[in-house]
C-alpha cells in the first residue's frame, strides 16, 4: 500500500460521507418542503356543506316579485323576494330534474321540460311532480341575503 | 456546542463498535418496522391537521384532504400503504424471529413482541373506520355483529370500544381517540421495552455469542439499514401515487354494503365463516395465547418446526376460506 | 290493560248504535253484513231500506218484506242509476258531505248510460263499479275505484287491460298516474273522439301537446281523421318512448326515402348524440367519484345540460328542427365540456407519475452512494 494510494482512498472516502450527508440533507429538505406545502392552508377553507352558507345578494338588489338563481352546493337554487318575505327553493324539479323557471306574472315555478308548476311554497300546483321542491333555509343579515342548507 | 460535539462523539464510538458477524439483512427487518413507525406517526400527525372526528364531517374532511390539501393525497396514501407494509413486516419479523429460535431466553421479549403486533392489529382496525365511507363502516359493523354475539362479555366489549351498540359518532370518536391518543403510546412504551431488551440481552445466535471479529461495525449495519429505509420509503411512494387512495362513498347506515376484511384479518374472517361465531372467537382468542406462549410450547427444536409449520398451514388455510368465501 | 278497556267500549258502542238502529234486516241478512257495515253509507246513516225499502224494526220474514212497507227487493240493473242519483244528484242532500251531483247527468252521457237508456243491461251501472253493499270512497286502497284497483275494476267486462307505461308508473306506487277513467272519462266513460286524444294526452303532457300542435302534422292528420297521439305510441300498450320509434312509425306513413323520414332521422340523430353525450359524462362524473374526486363544479353542469335534453324531448314533437338542434346542441356542447374536463382531472394523474419518477431519481442515487460508501469501507478494512 502506498501512501498515494491511502491517500486517495482517505479522499476519496470523505468525498463519498460528504456526498451522502448532502443526498441526506437535500432528501430531508425535499420531505420538510413537502410537508410545508401540505401544512399551508388550503383555498377552498370551509369543505362542509352542512355548515356552510352562501350570500346571494344585497336586499335592495332583489325587488319584490323578482327572484334570483343561484348555485348552491353545485344545485342551482332559486332566491325569491316575495312580499311575505324570502324563500328559496332548490330549482330542480321533482320530476326528471330539469330546472324550474320563475314566472314573475303568475307568481309561480315552472318547469320547462314536462310542465310541471309549482307555488312559491314549493308545492306541486300542476303536472307531473310528485314532490315539492325542495326548500332551503334564507334569512337577511343585516343588508344581505344568506341562504344555508335545511329546510326553510 | 460543545454538548454537540460530545454527543457525536458518543454516536460515532457507538458506531465504530464491532458488531455479530451473522448479522444480516434478516435482522434488519425490526429496524425497518421502527422507521415504517415513525412515518406512520409523522404522516398521522399531519393528517389530524385536516381531518375531523365526527360522523358528520369525517368523511368530508377525508374528501378534502385528498382533494384540496396540497399533497394531501400523498400524505393520505403514504398512511394507507405504509399500514400495509408495516403489517407485512411486522409479521415477517415475528417469522423471523420464530424459525430462527430467537426467542429463546428472551421470553419476555417475545411475549413483548406478540402484544405489539396486536397492537399494530388495533392500529389497523380502528384506523380503517375513521375514513368514515361505506366500506369501512360496514367493515367495522361486521364486526360489531360478530362481537355482540360473544355470550357474558360481548355487549360489555362493544360498550367499552364501540361506545353502545351502535356503530355511530360515539364509535367514531372513540376509535379516534384509540388511534391517535391511546395505541401510539402504548406502541412507543412496548417499542422502547423491545428495543431495551434487545440491547441489554443482545442479538441471538444459535452457536452462542459470536466471539471472532467481524469486520463489520454498527456503522455498517445502520448505513445498510438506511438503504432499506430508502428503498421502502420509495415502496410506499410508489404504491401512494401508482395506486391511490379510494373512497367508496359517504358512510351510509341505511344501505348496507357487503365488505371483505382487509388481508390481515382474512384468517380470522374465514375462521368465523367456518364456525359458530361463539366458538369462532374462542379459538381466535386460544390461538393469540398460542402465540404468547411460543417460547415454552417451543422448547424443543423440532416441535417447535412442527408447530410453526402447522400455525401457518391453518393460518393460511382459514385466510384462503375466508378469500373465497 | 287500557287496549282491552277500549276494546270493551268499543264494542259496547256498535252494540248501542245497532241497537238504536232497529236494523233487522242484518240479522238474518249476515252475509250482507260485513260488506255493509264497511261501507261508507253506514256512517252516514244510510240503511238498507233507503234502497230495498222493507221494514227494519221487525224479525218477521212476511212483515219485514211487506209491500206496505214499500218492500222493493234487488233493484233491477235499469233502476240503479236513477235510484243513486236520488241522493247524490241532489245538492240540498250532498252539500253537507261536499260531493258533487254531476254524476248522474255524466252518466247519462257515458257510453254506459246511452245504451242502458236504449235497453241494453250488459253495460255497467253505479253498483259494477262501486259494488252494491261495500262502497267505500275511491281514495281508500281496498276500494274497487281506487286508481291501483280502477284497471281490474273496468276489466270485469273490457278485455282491453292497460299495460302500457301508465300502468307500470301505477305499479310502482306513483298515484300520479293515468288510469283507465283519466282518459276515458269517469262517469261519463266514453273512448275519445279521434279529435280528442290529443287533447286527452295533453291533459298531462301538456308540453308534448303544445309542440304537437304547432307540427305540420296537426292539419292533415286531423282531415283525415288520424288519431294523434296513439298513431305512434299506440294506446293501451304505450311502451316508454324510445329511440326505435323514429325507425318503426314514421314509415307508416312516409315512404321509406322521403324527405319526411329524413326529416325524423335528422331528429333521432340530434337526440341520440345528444343523449349519448350526457349518459358518457354521466358515467365519468360518477366513476370520479367513486374514486374521490371533486367533481361538484361539473355537477351543476351536467343538470343544466340535462335540462335541455329533457327540454327537447317534447319539442320534438314540433318537427321543429332548428329550435330542436339548438336545444340538443346546449345539451351536448356542455355534456362534453363536462367530460373534457373530467378526462383532463386524469391528466393530474400523469404529473404525480413524473414527480415519482424524478423522486425514484433522486432515491436510487441515495442508494448507489450508500452501496459506495459500504463498499469503501469493505475495502478498507481488508
Amino acid at each position: 500500500m502506498s501512501e498515494n494510494e491511502t491517500e486517495g482512498s482517505y479522499e476519496r472516502r470523505t468525498f463519498l460521507s460528504k456526498l451522502l450527508g448532502g443526498a441526506l440533507t437535500v432528501g430531508i429538505v425535499g420531505v420538510m418542503g413537502a410537508i410545508m406545502a401540505y401544512l399551508f392552508p388550503p383555498e377552498r377553507r370551509v369543505f362542509n356543506p352542512t355548515r356552510r352558507r352562501m350570500r346571494v345578494a344585497r336586499a335592495d338588489e332583489i325587488p319584490i316579485g323578482k327572484g334570483k338563481q343561484v348555485l348552491f352546493d353545485g344545485e342551482p337554487v332559486w332566491v325569491l323576494h316575495l312580499k311575505g318575505g324570502w324563500i328559496a327553493l332548490s330549482a330542480i324539479c321533482t320530476h326528471q330534474g330539469c330546472i324550474v323557471h320563475w314566472d314573475e306574472k303568475r307568481l309561480m315555478l315552472n318547469c320547462p321540460c314536462h310542465a310541471g308548476l309549482f307555488d312559491v311554497n314549493g308545492n306541486v300546483l300542476a303536472g307531473p311532480p310528485r314532490r315539492p321542491l325542495k326548500r332551503l333555509r334564507v334569512s337577511v343579515v343585516r343588508d344581505e341575503i344568506v341562504i344555508g342548507p335545511g329546510e326553510g | 456546542m460543545n454538548a454537540l460535539a460530545r454527543v457525536r462523539e458518543l454516536l460515532r464510538a457507538e458506531l465504530r463498535q464491532q458488531a455479530p458477524y451473522h448479522l444480516n439483512l434478516w435482522h434488519l427487518l425490526g429496524g425497518l418496522t421502527l422507521f415504517l413507525l415513525f412515518l406512520e406517526i409523522t404522516t398521522g400527525i399531519l393528517l389530524m391537521v385536516y381531518y375531523r372526528p365526527s360522523a358528520d364531517e369525517a368523511y368530508e374532511s377525508v374528501f378534502y384532504i385528498i382533494n384540496d390539501v396540497q399533497l394531501g393525497w400523498l400524505i393520505h396514501g403514504i398512511h394507507g400503504w405504509g399500514a400495509q407494509l408495516f403489517i407485512l413486516l411486522v409479521l415477517v419479523h415475528v417469522l423471523r424471529v420464530y424459525f430462527h429460535e430467537a426467542y429463546r431466553e428472551r421470553e419476555l421479549n417475545w411475549v413483548i413482541g406478540v402484544v405489539l403486533l396486536l397492537v399494530v392489529g388495533a392500529f389497523a382496525f380502528t384506523g380503517t373506520l375513521l375514513v368514515w365511507d361505506q366500506k369501512a363502516f360496514w367493515g367495522i359493523d361486521a364486526v360489531r355483529r360478530v362481537i355482540a354475539d360473544v355470550p357474558v362479555v360481548g355487549k360489555a366489549i362493544l360498550y367499552f370500544l364501540w361506545g353502545g351498540t351502535e356503530l355511530d359518532a360515539n364509535a367514531l370518536l372513540r376509535f379516534y381517540v384509540f388511534h391517535v391518543g391511546l395505541l401510539p403510546w402504548v406502541a412507543i412504551g412496548l417499542v422502547m421495552a423491545h428495543l431495551y431488551l434487545v440491547s441489554r440481552q443482545g442479538i441471538f445466535h444459535r452457536s452462542g455469542v459470536g466471539a471472532q471479529t467481524s469486520g463489520q461495525t454498527y456503522g455498517d449495519v445502520a448505513l445498510r439499514g438506511l438503504l432499506l429505509v430508502v428503498l421502502s420509503f420509495g415502496i410506499v411512494l410508489t404504491l401512494a401515487v401508482i395506486f391511490p387512495v379510494e373512497l367508496a362513498g359517504r358512510a351510509d347506515p341505511l344501505v348496507y354494503q357487503s365488505v371483505k376484511p382487509a388481508w390481515y384479518f382474512l384468517p380470522a374472517y374465514g375462521l368465523l365463516k367456518l364456525v359458530p361465531k361463539a366458538a369462532g372467537v374462542a379459538l381466535a382468542s386460544v390461538g393469540v395465547l398460542g402465540l404468547l406462549a411460543a417460547p415454552w410450547l417451543g422448547r424443543n427444536s423440532w416441535v417447535a418446526w412442527g408447530l410453526g409449520m402447522l400455525g401457518i398451514a391453518i393460518i393460511a388455510l382459514l385466510a384462503a376460506y375466508g378469500w373465497r368465501w | 290493560m287500557f287496549l282491552l278497556l277500549a276494546m270493551v267500549v268499543l264494542t259496547l258502542g256498535v252494540w248501542a248504535g245497532a241497537a238504536q238502529e232497529q236494523n233487522s234486516c242484518l240479522i238474518c241478512h249476515s252475509e250482507i253484513k260485513v260488506d255493509y257495515l264497511e261501507s261508507v253509507h253506514t256512517g252516514f246513516g244510510v240503511t238498507c231500506i233507503d234502497c230495498h225499502g222493507g221494514d227494519p224494526m221487525t224479525l218477521e220474514m212476511q212483515k219485514a218484506h211487506a209491500l206496505e212497507a214499500f218492500f222493493r227487493g234487488t233493484p233491477q240493473r235499469t233502476e240503479i242509476p236513477e235510484l243513486c242519483a236520488s241522493c247524490h244528484s241532489d245538492p240540498v242532500k250532498m252539500k253537507p258531505y261536499g260531493l258533487r251531483t254531476d254524476q248522474y247527468a255524466e252518466y247519462q252521457t257515458s257510453q254506459h248510460g246511452k245504451l242502458l237508456a236504449q235497453g241494453d243491461t250488459r253495460v255497467a251501472v253505479c253498483t259494477d263499479c262501486h259494488t252494491a253493499h261495500r262502497i267505500l270512497p275511491a281514495w281508500e286502497p281496498r276500494s274497487t275505484t281506487h286508481p291501483e284497483n280502477i284497471s281490474q275494476t273496468c276489466a270485469q267486462c273490457h278485455s282491453q287491460r292497460d299495460q302500457s307505461v301508465h300502468s307500470a308508473a301505477l305499479a310502482q306506487g306513483n298515484t300520479k298516474a293515468p288510469t283507465c277513467a283519466t282518459c276515458h272519462g269517469v262517469h261519463g266513460a266514453a273512448p275519445p273522439g279521434v279529435a280528442d286524444v290529443s287533447k286527452a294526452c295533453g291533459m298531462c303532457h301538456i308540453a308534448e301537446r303544445t309542440h304537437f300542435e304547432a307540427s305540420p302534422h296537426k292539419k292533415p292528420m286531423d282531415e283525415q281523421s288520424i288519431p294523434e297521439c296513439v298513431s305512434c305510441h299506440g294506446s293501451h300498450s304505450i311502451e316508454p318512448p324510445d329511440r326505435k320509434l323514429f325507425d318503426m312509425v314514421c314509415t307508416r306513413c312516409h315512404s321509406a326515402s322521403s324527405k319526411e323520414q329524413l326529416v325524423g332521422q335528422k331528429i333521432k340523430t340530434l337526440l341520440v348524440a345528444a343523449d349519448e353525450s350526457l349518459r358518457e359524462a354521466t358515467q365519468l362524473l360518477e366513476q370520479a367519484q367513486q374514486r374521490a374526486v371533486d367533481v361538484s363544479a361539473y355537477r351543476s353542469r351536467l343538470i343544466e345540460a340535462r335540462s335541455y335534453f329533457l327540454q327537447a324531448l317534447p319539442v320534438q314533437h314540433s318537427l321543429d328542427i332548428v329550435h330542436i338542434e339548438e336545444l340538443t346542441r346546449r345539451a351536448k356542447s356542455i355534456a362534453d365540456d363536462v367530460r373534457g374536463g373530467l378526462h383532463s382531472l386524469q391528466g393530474v394523474f400523469t404529473v404525480r407519475l413524473l414527480g415519482l419518477t424524478l423522486v425514484w431519481i433522486f432515491l436510487l442515487l441515495v442508494i448507489v452512494v450508500i452501496s459506495l460508501v459500504l463498499r469503501e469501507r469493505q475495502g478498507e478494512r481488508l
